[in-house]
């Protein structure tokens, strides 16, 4: 599978890339939400893991314009976020994220909630 | 001391805060000296959980950690308001305050240098965690390629792979012809064995043919005899001894040819047996060395079949433990990268502390400011200031945290 991965962080970038890439899929990143954006209208992803906590644009708000793109709209998301809160979970799932994962990750974990979101 | 109070006022962040109905002048004292409690408080607190007791104390002055300046803003803006509303001080006030101003330099001090400091973690970890992940690529790359291998290898041995299953069906086909073999060249030698046995006998009876020749000879030199006597009787017989003389000469005749051939009987048998002799003798040896030339080739077939038998043994043995070595390694690594994700909630938290320290900052020089205006020293501050930064880059631990100091901006 083709997955954006959405995050200021270039270490984070780089640590998810590792998952993804050792559970055999590939994977384009992204520095923060309008970058997303723009390369997710651009290009064909089966998923995209989106941080919240970004400069320009941050995840909340990616995902206030994806609602209004029917085509990116169709595109699951997994919010990835150092921020366990309930109340951000239940904003983010309210915009339409189809999942919510919290910092650190376990990479089984990642994987299979992309197999699960994207198979869906 | 209005002036000083709207340059105060300017430099608090605007939140407003609940209001404070009045102020006492002796709690102006107390009130600085909780601000610059509060202010050590959030400083220690900026990189601690929050179920930590400093942070449980910050939140008793004002919520949580992020709300804290908040409320220490309206609190000296209350403090000034109420100093403001009085019109006056009184000198033994204007020592009180001074004396809760100065206080206010310990965080004055201690905040830039922290901040410089935060702001370098990120960049140091950062470094580490890359150099990490490249080596961790390294690593996960080397890790599935030898798994790989040791699967196809696994695959192969186990009959996967018909061309390696055919080798070891060779392999071990071999070694029972070989052994098959060993047994028939065995037969062959212990065949020759028998055939030598057997013409040493023969060679025994060719003796015993000789002997029998011999005693021939014997009886022909004694017929020989016995014709020259009848001779001699012929003669003195003289004409009536006519027909005796034809017997003699008849028997003469077959004596000659009785010898003659025992003669000849006897070099046959003779050859016939050396001939014997050396055929045992060549046929023994032969079958020796045939036999040990065999038996050591054989043998040696026999320990590659072995060797390679066992090799193909090995080599799965050592491949299922390189395999589960590498599911070990990679449960490992799964591991590492979740202890690497800290790098970023470190940072995000030192963001988040320095984002603190920044209005904590702000409240405090808003603080000293009027502090000044009631009393206070900045040239004790400043003194206060110098001593925290010489006090601190004495007890720096590394470089990075020396020079951080250094540049800090007071």
């Amino acid at each position: 599978m083709n997955v954006l991965v959405v995050d200021d962080s270039s270490t984070m970038r780089k640590i998810i890339g590792l998952a993804l890439g050792g559970a055999g899929h590939t994977y384009k990143e992204a520095e923060h939400g309008r970058d997303g954006l723009t390369k997710a209208k651009a290009e064909k992803f089966a998923c995209i893991v989106l941080d919240v906590n970004m400069p320009e644009m941050n995840g909340i708000e990616f995902l206030k314009e994806r609602a209004k793109d029917p085509a990116l709209k169709a595109v699951p998301v997994i919010v990835l976020t150092t921020q366990d809160e309930e109340a951000l979970k239940a904003e983010a799932l309210g915009l339409g994220a189809n999942s919510f994962l919290v910092k650190p990750f376990q990479k089984e974990v990642l994987i299979q909630t992309i197999a699960a979101v994207a198979g869906s | 001391m209005a002036k000083l109070l709207r340059r105060a006022k300017e430099t608090l962040v605007p939140d407003k805060g609940p209001e404070k109905e009045s102020f006492g002048e002796s709690q102006v004292a107390e009130a600085l000296a909780r601000l610059a409690g509060a202010m050590k408080t959030v400083l220690s607190a900026s990189l601690l959980p929050p179920q930590s007791a400093s942070f449980e104390a910050l939140a008793r002055l004002g919520g949580a950690p992020a709300l804290a300046g908040r409320d220490l803003s309206a609190l000296i803006l209350a403090t000034a308001e109420a100093l403001e509303a009085q019109g006056q001080s009184s000198v033994e006030r204007r020592g009180e305050a001074g004396s809760a101003a100065v206080a206010l330099v310990d965080a004055q001090a201690i905040l830039p240098m922290a901040e410089s400091i935060f702001k370098r973690v990120p960049a140091v970890t950062e470094e580490a965690t890359v150099e990490l992940i490249t080596r961790f690529e390294a690593v996960q790359a080397q890790s599935a390629k030898a798994a790989d291998s040791a699967r196809r290898i696994i695959e192969r041995l186990e009959g996967g792979d018909k061309a390696v299953a055919s080798a070891a069906a060779v392999a071990s086909s071999t070694r029972a012809a070989i052994q098959k073999e060993r047994g028939a060249v065995g037969g062959i030698v212990t065949n020759n064995r028998h055939n030598a046995k057997k013409l040493q006998e023969m060679g025994k009876e060719l003796e015993s043919g000789i002997v029998v020749v011999k005693e021939i000879e014997e009886i022909n030199e004694r017929s020989r005899l016995i014709a020259f006597n009848m001779a001699v009787e012929a003669a003195r017989m003289g004409e009536r001894g006519q027909g005796v003389r034809v017997i003699v000469n008849e028997l003469r005749s077959l004596n000659d040819r009785t010898a003659q051939f025992s003669k000849e009987i006897v070099g046959l048998l003779s050859r016939f047996k050396a001939y014997s002799s050396d055929l045992i003798v060549e046929m023994s040896d032969h079958a020796e060395r045939l036999n040990g030339e065999v038996m050591d080739g054989m043998d040696a077939a026999e320990a590659a079949m072995e060797s390679l038998i066992a090799s193909a043994a090995e080599t799965e043995r050592l491949s299922t433990g390189i395999a589960a070595a590498s599911v070990e390694v990679q449960s490992n690594l799964d591991t590492v990268l979740e202890a690497l994700q800290f790098q970023d909630i470190t940072r995000q938290m030192i963001e988040g502390g320095l984002g603190i320290l920044a209005r904590i900052r702000g409240l405090s020089a808003a603080a000293n400011l009027l502090g000044e205006g009631l009393g206070g020293g900045s040239r004790e501050a400043r003194a206060r200031l110098e001593a925290y930064r010489g006090e601190f880059i004495a007890q720096a631990k590394t470089k990075d945290e020396k020079t951080a100091i250094m540049e800090a901006k007071g």
